[in-house]
């Protein structure tokens, strides 16, 4: 057993240790590179991104070897405004130009010379350091799971390591009343005595089996078909985390059918191509799921063009909120009409990676709402009406259940 | 009593036959097989299975359920991958488009979802149909997704490539140009100017003469088109201006229901406002009882071979006034009612219509100069607008057959008629195809005709297809495509290109011809649907001598024998043209309420005559005998008969469009074909003989149940009683209490219900129902309505939300004498000549519902706006509610008919049927009551599109599926909370009342009494 013991610790260290040496390793391998330049690195991703990835082709070359390409003179003038360049005839720009289609570089008159400087050593230090990010992103991933394992196993150890010293307890009392002579009952008939000696305990055991088990049923019962938490694999790992939270878009510029339809509508591919024909990877997942929309839609990220007589594909989204067909819902009739933020009923979607029903969709949970909020007094629709109900209930606030939001044909017909 | 004038729905009402007795006293037409059930002990004791087994059973399968409805099945949900721009899912579109099928043409909007479309209402924009979409047009819908419909070309019954076939095909037809022999395309009327160029360079890309086209009308207007030929240089029909007529004349000319201008309904119903202090009078000569004829002021019923003389001896009583010269005729038994119509025609003087139905040349001349007394042309009748609706000639019909039967026609192209079926009577046409070499048609469908053919190469249904029409002169119409081709379908228009050896699309060839027709705008043209340059035909003068054709109808029919036989058009079926669609199967006729036949109407006086029965057997169902026709050497076997009050003695009327052998598994032997007993293109049999047979027809009738007990439902008034008195017909309700008789809400149990913004009223204009019954089929398309079937409607389970109840009302009234028993059955005296009314009936929305208060579980509730909510998913279907509901307007469901393959009728058991199937409509299951909800869907989203504009609903923005399509407009929904809508207004009409007022059920619709101008 406490053999046992000590291997779970050395288990449970190992990955500590193992995770504190590669990143002193890591940190040391930085310290050999060009150092990060964080306004360069924000500028970048700012400024450059959506036309330029270091390693590949977007709209524009890939910017990899930049610096040894061209002059930091040529690059800073070049950047601050590439028309201007090419209209006195650099040869260079002029190529460079014909070379991607003419297809315009942005001027950007804001930045400073050192600004430019920052950028190009960001993007320097962004190529060397490119490969090695990956791999500790999937490092760090495993080192997370084995981190869990040993716990259990502690856990697991203790409970085994428990049950043998009962089991020992247990066998010196028996021998002991053995060799006293007196009968050494087993574990069931001791208990069956003890039972019978005491009825009331068997009264209270049945009382809290069939009060639990109604209870159970009932629970069951009233959350059959509330799905609450429904959390399916989606075919395309898509985070709302990242275009909701961190990238702040607005919900209705993909789900613009909320604002005017029943449904919300799940954007089309053509809608996702609106940036990722820019955007091909992704800070997460890289490019494999971005590669999906291409896959939809037909397009070829190297070129960055359609292809042609492409049969499209469309991508099958597991629906997550299922309302019964029997009961009417429209978005926006609560969108527009009603002005509420999404996340009321969809709860905080700029959070989630992978988007669960928040909700949970009952009649009851409907009901509360109708009950509760407030109808809009401005809205056109109301003017005359609203003042009528205001004195009629002699309140200022007018939820919808006044105008008639809990009558049954309202929502199912 | 408010009135002292009866109603009644049927013979066997007025009758008193024991079955109506005895039905009136049950509330559901069949009893309850609980005796039959329980009183077979012996059986019962027998029976393995225990009351212990069958809740064992019970218990597990409710156990299994749960459990298995614990799991959530996964729902993909799959968007589009490119968007069209103006596509957004889960709102509708609209497109303006046109219809026209050969027998009904109307400029539509086609309402579509992500791109289905599923519904179509009339374009308001439309000068040629001024918005009228039949019964007819709206249930197309339904074909376009009838799993029945030919999916590929087909050679020989075999599915082919289109590429075969065209290889084919441009073979044979050079081979057969070469060979001298006659190519033709038989076709419907064509009104396409685009397909009629097309058919011109069609015909020019072979020699002189080899290329011939021949139009047909399945019911022909070769007569009047010849008259017109001869009376005005163009062989056209004219337009009718109605609503510019106070007197109309119609020796059978059925003009409101089924005629080739569908507006004329419309254009009638302006001319019947008794506001206005005066009404158009509207005299009907007919045999059957049509809806013309049950909407007329005066209705004669004359024998089919009288019409030819009635209309001569009209003619001459006013030439007579004219001071012109008489011609030859013969004395009939309506002299007298001649004289008084021509009275009133010739105080009508350039305001009056006389038409007849005819298809006889010497007729027709005869009512042109008729009219041309009347100094009715470029008044109330135009030629100058030519309407183009009908241009079959029958002359080149029977040409066709002969060069058929002659074996100088090498190639024969049907496009859009079933001549096989429409032909019927005679053989000569299908004998005549197998001396063909090429034989082609473009039928959607594996038809009759196309089962004869060697090719099948399927045309698009018209929602699929590009095309143009001119349904009169100087107006156009654009028809586009609402959804792409389910099918590997094709145009008739791109098969005669791709066989010209055009690469192009007939789409392409349609619109550069338009860019070179002056003042259109291509995309505006399609935007409208409808596009009119103002162009006029030139017509000559009327100048005819009539003694000659006068003399010849004075003539007509004049052989007739003891029986004389009518053919018409029913509602629903038309000609044929839709028998596969279930929607207008199951649609009562509005007269005699039947659906699924069609059946000999017969006068009660030949029925008894001649031993024909009709009763009502168990279960209140109604029954029939058969009887076997003959004309000639023509004879039709198994023909149910059924008696019509209203049909002239001596003449029977049968309707086409049943019969089909090869229209689907809905339409497949569904009644008897009546074009087998048509000779010579005419819609008359002078000498029929009959025979009855002793066995019996089940009819699916919707008459019987449902009785109103003969309370004074329909109300109504003459139109000098309504001047004298606007609340004519109409008193007040009062009941009698111990402080005297007092309004029904000034007695009443119950508090009010709280009010809201809205109070939604539907109000109905009895004076304008005509009973055409566009709102029915409306409402079954609008709201996901089971069709039910046959037997079903047999049993009184037919499903729709809104009936139109038709009354026969007798002249004659009896009197109730003080202390006499008061017995309907004295006051109803037989009448063979009834007057008619229609009362379309939905759920009357009631403030103080009875329906709500018995309600076990709340199912059924009111809102704040004045409706009468149903909770689907909270009924448990006791039925109490239709028990309690005095109106008989809930419908249960007795089946689950979606899904199910007892009741496969394209709607709802096929995954292309169901794309008809209105997605803001809950298909309802079995178990569960339903009724109208006012159109609700409707509603909510009236008022969500104003919601998100910031603005007040306005009036008429919201418009329930009834009120959308009614042609007369008799059928209004608003807010009566505004006092501006025109149903406030109405509301406060003299001659408005509630549906049985003294029970007071304070109904959201209300009705205006029917005014008639019987002067």
């Amino acid at each position: 057993m406490k053999k046992a013991y000590i291997a779970a610790i050395r288990r449970f260290s190992t990955p500590w240790v193992m995770t504190l040496i590669m990143g002193l390793f890591s940190l040391a391998s930085v310290a050999q590179e060009a150092e990060l330049n964080e306004n360069g690195q924000k500028l970048f991703k700012s400024k450059c991104t959506s036309c330029h990835a270091i390693d590949k082709t977007v709209v524009g070359p890939a910017l990899g070897g930049v610096n040894e390409r061209r002059s930091e003179e040529w690059l800073i003038s070049w950047i601050r405004n590439s028309q201007e360049m090419i209209k006195s005839g650099d040869a260079e720009a002029v190529a460079l130009y014909e070379e991607y289609n003419k297809s315009q570089m942005t001027a950007f008159p804001e930045l400073s010379d050192d600004d430019i400087r920052d950028i190009l050593s960001y993007v320097e230090y962004a190529e060397n350091n490119q490969p090695a990010k990956s791999v500790s992103v999937t490092d760090g991933g495993e080192g997370v799971a084995e981190e869990k394992e040993p716990s259990i196993l502690l856990y697991l150890g203790l409970l085994i390591g428990l049950i043998l010293l009962i089991n020992l307890f247990v066998r010196i009392k028996n021998n002991l009343k053995d060799a006293q002579g007196l009968p050494t009952p087993t574990l069931i008939t001791s208990g069956k005595e003890w039972l019978l000696a005491n009825k009331a305990v068997i009264v209270i055991m049945v009382l809290l089996l069939v009060v639990g088990g109604l209870k159970d049923t009932w629970d069951t019962l009233v959350q059959t078909g509330v799905h609450e938490e429904y959390q399916p694999t989606q075919p395309i790992a898509f985070s709302h985390k990242i275009h909701a939270g961190d990238n702040a878009i607005d919900c209705n510029y993909c789900h613009s059918s909320a604002r005017h339809s029943k449904t919300s509508g799940i954007p089309s591919a053509n809608v996702c191509m609106n940036c990722h024909k820019y955007v091909s990877e992704g800070s997460i997942t890289g490019t494999t799921e971005i590669a999906k929309i291409y896959e939809a839609v037909g397009f070829d990220p190297s070129k960055g063009q359609y292809i042609e007589g492409y049969q499209e594909k469309p991508i099958e989204w597991v629906r997550i909120h299922n309302l019964p067909d029997l009961a009417y819902f429209n978005h926006s009739q609560h969108v527009t009409a009603g002005q509420l933020e999404c996340q009321e009923c969809h709860g905080p979607i700029e959070e989630m990676e992978e988007v669960y029903q928040f909700a949970p969709l009952t009649m009851g949970w409907c009901i509360d709402c109708h009950r509760e909020k407030n109808i809009q007094p401005e809205n056109g629709y109301y003017e005359g009406y609203y003042e009528d109900l205001v004195a009629k209930h002699n309140r200022e606030e007018i939820h919808p259940k006044d105008i008639g939001a809990l009558e049954c044909g309202k929502c199912h017909y | 009593m408010a009135t002292q004038k009866k109603y009644w729905k049927s013979l066997e009402d007025q009758n008193g036959s024991p079955e109506v007795e005895a039905l009136k006293q049950n509330e559901f037409a069949q009893p309850l097989p609980v005796e039959e059930f329980l009183g077979d002990a012996e059986n019962l004791s027998a029976t393995q299975t225990s009351r212990r087994d069958f809740l064992k059973f019970l218990g597990f399968s409710t156990a299994a359920a749960t459990v298995a409805a614990c799991e959530a099945p996964v729902v993909k949900s799959i968007p589009y991958v490119v968007k069209p721009e103006e596509v957004t899912p889960g709102v509708a579109n609209y497109y303006a488009s046109s219809y026209f099928d050969g027998n009904d043409f109307a400029d539509v909007l086609v309402k579509t979802r992500e791109g289905r479309p599923i519904k179509i209402e009339g374009n308001p924009e439309s000068k040629n149909s001024l918005g009228v979409v039949n019964a007819r047009v709206q249930g197309s819908i339904l074909s376009l997704y009838d799993s029945s419909r030919l999916r590929s070309p087909m050679i020989k019954g075999q599915a082919a490539g289109w590429k075969n076939v065209d290889a084919e095909v441009r073979s044979k037809l050079a081979e057969i140009a070469s060979s001298g022999k006659q190519i033709t395309i038989l076709s419907s009327t064509i009104i396409s100017p685009s397909t009629k160029a097309l058919i011109e360079e069609f015909k020019a890309s072979y020699p002189e003469g080899i290329v011939n086209h021949v139009q047909m009308d399945a019911v022909s207007y070769h007569g009047a088109l010849e008259a017109n030929d001869e009376s005005f240089g163009q062989r056209v029909l004219p337009r009718y201006h109605f609503n510019k007529a106070q007197v109309m004349v119609s020796i059978g000319a059925d003009f409101l229901n089924n005629w080739f201008d569908g507006s004329a309904a419309a254009q009638f119903a302006e001319t019947r406002k008794p506001e206005n202090g005066k009404m158009s009078h509207l005299v009907s000569f007919e045999s059957n009882l049509s809806l013309t004829g049950s909407n007329a002021d005066k209705r004669f019923m004359i024998r089919p071979s009288d019409q030819g003389a009635i209309i001569v001896n009209l003619y001459n009583a006013l030439a007579q006034k004219a001071g012109k010269s008489r011609i030859v005729s013969r004395k009939t038994e309506f002299d007298q009612a001649i004289e008084e119509t021509a009275k009133k025609l010739w105080a009508a003087k350039g305001k009056s219509i006389v038409v007849a139905s005819a298809n006889n040349k010497d007729i027709q001349l005869v009512v042109n100069g008729i009219n041309n007394l009347l100094g009715n042309y470029n008044s109330t009748i135009d030629l100058s607008q030519a309407v183009y609706l009908r241009q079959g000639s029958d002359s080149d019909m029977t040409r066709l057959v002969s060069d058929m039967n002659a074996g100088k026609v090498g190639a024969l192209m049907v496009h859009g008629v079933n001549p096989v079926y429409t032909l019927a009577s005679s053989k000569a046409f299908a004998d005549g195809m197998k001396k063909v070499d090429l034989t082609l048609s473009t039928a959607g469908r594996m038809d009759e005709t196309s089962e004869l053919c060697k090719y099948a190469c399927p045309a698009n249904h018209n929602l699929e297809s590009w095309d143009d029409a001119m349904p009169m002169h100087g107006s156009y119409s654009m028809q586009q495509p609402t959804i792409r081709p389910l099918f590997d379908t094709r145009q008739f228009q791109d098969s005669l290109l791709t066989w010209m050896g055009r690469d192009m699309s007939y789409y392409a060839y349609m619109k550069s011809r338009w860019t070179t027709l002056s003042g259109a705008k291509w995309n505006k043209v399609v935007h409208d649907g409808v596009f009119q340059n103002g162009a006029r035909l030139e017509v000559s003068e009327f100048n005819v001598n009539l003694d000659s054709s006068g003399a010849k109808a004075v003539q007509h029919g004049k052989n007739g024998g003891q029986y004389e036989l009518a053919f018409y058009q029913k509602t629903g079926m038309g000609i044929g043209q839709h028998s596969n669609n279930p929607w207008l199967q199951e649609m009562p006729d509005p007269i005699t309420r039947n659906s699924w036949d069609n059946y000999l109407t017969v006068s009660p006086f030949d029925a008894e005559a001649l031993g024909i029965k009709n009763k009502n057997v168990d279960n209140g169902a109604l029954d029939g005998s058969y009887v076997t026709l003959k004309v000639g050497s023509l004879k039709l076997e198994n023909v149910p008969a059924f008696i019509q009050p209203g049909q002239a003695k001596g003449t029977f009327g049968l309707a086409y469009g049943y019969g089909r052998t090869q229209a689907g598994k809905a339409g497949d032997g569904v009644g008897v074909n009546a074009f087998a007993l048509v000779q010579n293109f005419q819609a008359e049999a002078m000498d029929v003989k009959i025979e009855v047979s002793s066995e019996l027809h089940q009819f699916a009738a919707t008459q019987l149940h449902h009785t109103m007990m003969g309370r004074a439902i329909v109300k109504e008034a003459s139109l000098a009683d309504f001047i004298k008195d606007p609340a004519a017909g109409n008193p007040d309700v009062l009941i009698p209490t111990h402080d005297g008789p007092k309004p029904p809400n000034e007695v009443t149990l119950w508090e009010e219900h709280d009010k809201g913004l809205h109070f939604w009223n539907l109000s109905i204009d009895l004076t304008s129902c005509i009973g055409c019954g566009a709102c029915v089929v409306s409402c079954q398309v609008e709201n996901n309505v089971p069709v039910v079937g046959k037997e079903e409607v047999r049993k009184s389970r037919d499903m729709h939300w809104l009936r139109i109840d038709r009354y026969y009302s007798s002249e004659e009234e009896k009197k109730q004498e003080a202390g006499e028993d008061f017995s309907y059955r004295a006051m109803e005296v037989p009448s063979e000549a009834p007057e008619v009314v229609f009362m379309p009936v939905m759920c009357q929305h009631c403030n103080h519902a009875p329906c709500e208060t018995v309600c076990p579980v709340a199912a059924t509730t009111h809102s704040s706006e004045g409706l009468n909510h149903m909770a689907y998913n909270r009924c448990i279907g006791t039925r109490y509610c239709a028990n309690n509901c005095p109106y008989k307007v809930r419908r249960f469901n007795w089946f689950q008919y979606a899904e199910n393959d007892s009741f496969d009728f394209i709607q709802m058991n096929d995954d292309l049927g169901k794309m008809v199937l209105n997605p803001d409509v809950t298909v309802r299951s079995r178990g569960v009551m339903e009724k109208c909800s006012m159109c609700i869907q409707r509603i909510q989203l009236g008022k969500l599109e104003a919601k998100k504009d910031g603005r007040k609903v306005e009036d008429g923005e919201i418009q329930t599926a009834c009120a959308s399509v009614c042609p007369t407009h008799a059928i209004k929904f608003g807010d009566a909370h505004d006092e501006k809508s025109e149903v406030a207004q109405w509301k406060e009409s003299p001659r408005t009342y509630y549906l049985l007022e003294e029970l007071n059920t304070q109904p959201s619709v209300f009705y205006q009494t029917k005014i008639r101008n019987k002067a």
